[in-house]
């Protein structure tokens, strides 16, 4: 577990420590596993906001329900949890998707940067002139351009080359990456670095040309069948008929969700 | 400024060979069949080749780097020198165009899928108060098809369908979700109404 996400905020309100507990529970745990080493406080901090707006907006659902509708209160209380749920889960659900967006992208710059450094290190035989001729391709990740300024403060300290570039590898998550980052120093070798990126596009293809079937049958097939027989066995003004298929279309999503990000996930190649 | 009409690696590589059959650099500029004519004249009036070159816009100005430094080393070494970079921008180029068909073929694909499932839910949804006349009919003996849009059916069906559009628009890591998520809607109360007047012209009660 990533140490800043169980790091307790201080002065921290009671109904945020509630809403960081369910968040932590039930998100943190079961829908981030495959990101979690990616997950920042900031993530947390906003999931435990849309969770205190997800809870005031099924408190207010159960109000309208319980003086408007008049409804029975156990139905109520469930219809409640299901909108507390649905939140959550949307929320959940775009922050996995923007960290899984980030760190493609990240991928894709850090391939990018590797063969620039090293068509850099072929022209000029020299690292540290390498590293400031890579400021001719432009370096859109911030992450990347950091790194870059603080090798070039380090070989400007006259430290070792050698020792830098394996002091530094460990930036590079893929091992791939960090190989040909430890060779890049060596004169006259051809530096082979491998889209890597390009191996995590192709696994999120094969994993929805395999699921592509229970894709189409969860979303059309099902929902289907389902209205059919709710609607021969109930009456059409029934609450339930409204219930039935969006508990379905939750529980759904979860399964589309999990089978979708069982295959991408944090892990390279 | 001009470009020539090859890739940063072909010319490199064409570069390549001609120093390997022994031209220097200036014969080598001369012999590539695609050279600008500005630039041929610029050194035919006596500029130094590599400013010469300068004027050529290239995608990777390391180039020019490259072919400056090449008096420094030895000949060997720089023939060598020029294919590594050359094979790096090709490498590179490569990797990019892959990755743009990549995802290409990956939103079309979720695309289809999001239209396909779209369309279903929407048709189903529109034929499911049909269902509910069965349930009349068992109880009073007689059909009735009461259509309303803001029927609990129709509602949870439209849920159903933004929730489904939700997740592949999410999965294609898409932008401007709302908006399209707004066009859904609306796609999916037109289908439910068109199939609705279908219905009412075909089954009359």
């Amino acid at each position: 577990m990533n140490e800043y996400v169980t790091k307790k905020f201080e002065n921290e309100k009671l109904y945020n420590v509630i809403s960081r507990f369910i968040v932590e529970t039930l998100l943190v745990k079961i829908q981030f596993k495959k990101v979690e080493t990616s997950i920042f406080p900031e993530h947390v901090k906003k999931l435990v906001t849309r969770s205190n707006i997800a809870f005031l907006l099924s408190i207010f659902i159960l109000v309208i329900q319980l003086v408007f509708i008049k409804l029975n209160l156990l139905l109520t209380i469930f219809v409640s949890i299901i909108t507390y749920i649905t939140i959550l889960e949307i929320s959940a659900l775009s922050t996995v998707s923007a960290i899984l967006r980030q760190k493609s992208k990240f991928d894709e710059q850090t391939f990018l940067f590797i063969n620039s450094l090293s068509m850099s290190m072929t022209t000029v035989q020299s690292l540290p002139f390498a590293l400031e001729m890579t400021n001719k391709f432009d370096i859109q990740n911030s992450k990347l351009r950091n790194f870059q300024k603080k090798l070039m403060f380090q070989l400007n300290l006259n430290t070792n080359e050698s020792q830098v570039l394996e002091n530094e590898k460990n930036f590079f998550e893929h091992e791939g990456y960090q190989q040909a980052f430890s060779r890049i120093a060596r004169k006259e070798s051809f530096i082979e670095s491998d889209p890597y990126f390009l191996n995590k596009i192709k696994r999120e293809m094969t994993a929805i040309e395999d699921n592509i079937s229970i894709f189409i049958t969860f979303s059309s097939l099902l929902p289907l069948i389902l209205s059919l027989i709710v609607s021969i066995i109930l009456p059409s003004n029934s609450f339930l008929i409204f219930l039935f298929p969006l508990l379905y279309s939750l529980i759904g999503s979860f399964i589309l969700q999990f089978i979708q990000f069982s295959n991408v996930g944090e892990k390279n190649d | 400024m001009i470009k020539l009409n090859v890739s940063d690696n072909t010319f490199l590589n064409d570069m390549a060979t001609l120093l390997e059959e022994g031209h220097n650099i200036e014969q080598a500029i001369f012999n590539i069949p695609y050279m600008a004519r500005d630039v041929l004249l610029e050194i035919q009036l006596g500029s130094n080749p590599i400013k010469a070159l300068s004027l050529i816009e290239f995608q990777y100005p390391v180039i020019i780097n490259l072919l400056g430094s090449l008096s420094n080393a030895n000949h060997k070494e720089n023939i060598t020198r020029i294919k590594v970079v050359a094979a790096l921008i090709k490498k590179r180029n490569e990797a990019i165009k892959e990755k743009e068909n990549l995802v290409n073929i990956l939103n079309r694909r979720l695309k289809i899928i999001r239209i396909i499932t779209l369309v279903t839910i929407a048709i189903i949804g529109g034929i499911a108060p049909f269902f509910s006349g069965i349930y009349s009919f068992l109880i009073d003996g007689h059909i009735k098809y009461s259509f309303d849009l803001f029927s609990p059916m129709s509602i949870s069906f439209l849920l159903i369908n933004l929730l489904n559009n939700y997740f592949l628009l999410s999965i294609s890591k898409e932008s401007k979700i709302g908006l399209k998520l707004i066009i859904a809607a609306i796609v999916h109360i037109a289908i439910v109404l068109s199939v609705k007047i279908l219905f009412g012209g075909v089954v009359t009660f």
